[in-house]
């Protein structure tokens, strides 16, 4: 966690750019929250005409531990619409971002309870970056 | 009943081991909550080759999210999640570091 679920329509996106974009949500979420990038996924898939909100043509929820305050929340939602709305080349208000909260004690990463907000110094030092 | 979403990369090991994976989970469940196996609903969502990345690179990375009892204690909550982790090391040979468990308190959101 964060889980960032990025729905976008068919054909729209090229593996590049959706690396493009993974790499931002990693930057985004980790400046504005702090956050390691270890937690950090991005699930990409393709959805087909109707299937996305009304006037979109891409959409991201992004599921992220609770604790997280409504400017973060404001912040992250603006700056990733952005991104993807450049990165994919669409128009202003075709792509759409909400994110939800999520318990850390709802959820294990590394076979542990994940920390709370801003207590991860002590689960990262547990959990090295591997290496192979 | 109970309803278990497993999002894994396609074409990597939790894909090749469905079968023992879900199998496992139903036996999790009935141990842990007393699922039925039978019934369980258990949905398997493969993420493309080039659509799943963690930390910025391609992703090997499994996420097993579950419905259980709203407040349930934390407890039996890790217990249950713990077993997981463990299914999916022993079947996959993942390291423990590429499996995200989620218990979700009520329906899934997803």
């Amino acid at each position: 966690m964060p889980l960032y679920r990025c729905a976008v329509a068919e054909g729209l996106s090229q593996e590049a750019q959706r690396a493009r974009i993974a790499k931002e949500i990693v930057r985004i979420h980790c400046g504005v929250t702090g956050a390691p990038p270890s937690f950090v996924h991005a699930f990409f898939s393709e959805l087909p005409p109707g299937a996305l909100p009304e006037g979109k043509r891409a959409f991201v929820l992004g599921s992220i531990r609770a604790g997280r305050s409504d400017a973060q929340k404001r912040q992250i939602a603006s700056e990733l619409a952005d991104v993807v709305t450049d990165v994919l080349g669409l128009a202003p208000g075709e792509v759409g971002v909400a994110t939800a909260d999520v318990p850390a004690s709802w959820i294990m990463e590394g076979g542990e309870l994940l920390p709370e907000p801003g207590e991860e110094a002590a689960w990262l030092a547990r959990h090295p970056p591997r290496t192979e | 009943m109970s309803r278990t979403v497993c999002m894994i990369q396609e074409g990597q090991a939790a894909d090749a081991k469905r079968g023992a994976l879900e199998a496992g989970l139903r036996r999790i469940g009935q141990e842990c909550f007393g699922d039925d196996p039978a019934v369980a609903e258990i949905t398997w969502r493969p993420v493309r080759r080039g659509f799943g990345f963690t930390a910025g690179e391609p992703s090997t990375s499994s996420l097993v999210i579950r419905s259980v009892p709203v407040g349930l204690p934390l407890a039996a909550r890790e217990r249950f999640m713990r077993r997981v982790c463990a299914l999916f090391e022993t079947e996959t040979g993942c390291h423990v570091d590429e499996v995200v468990v989620t218990a979700w308190d009520g329906p899934l959101p997803l």
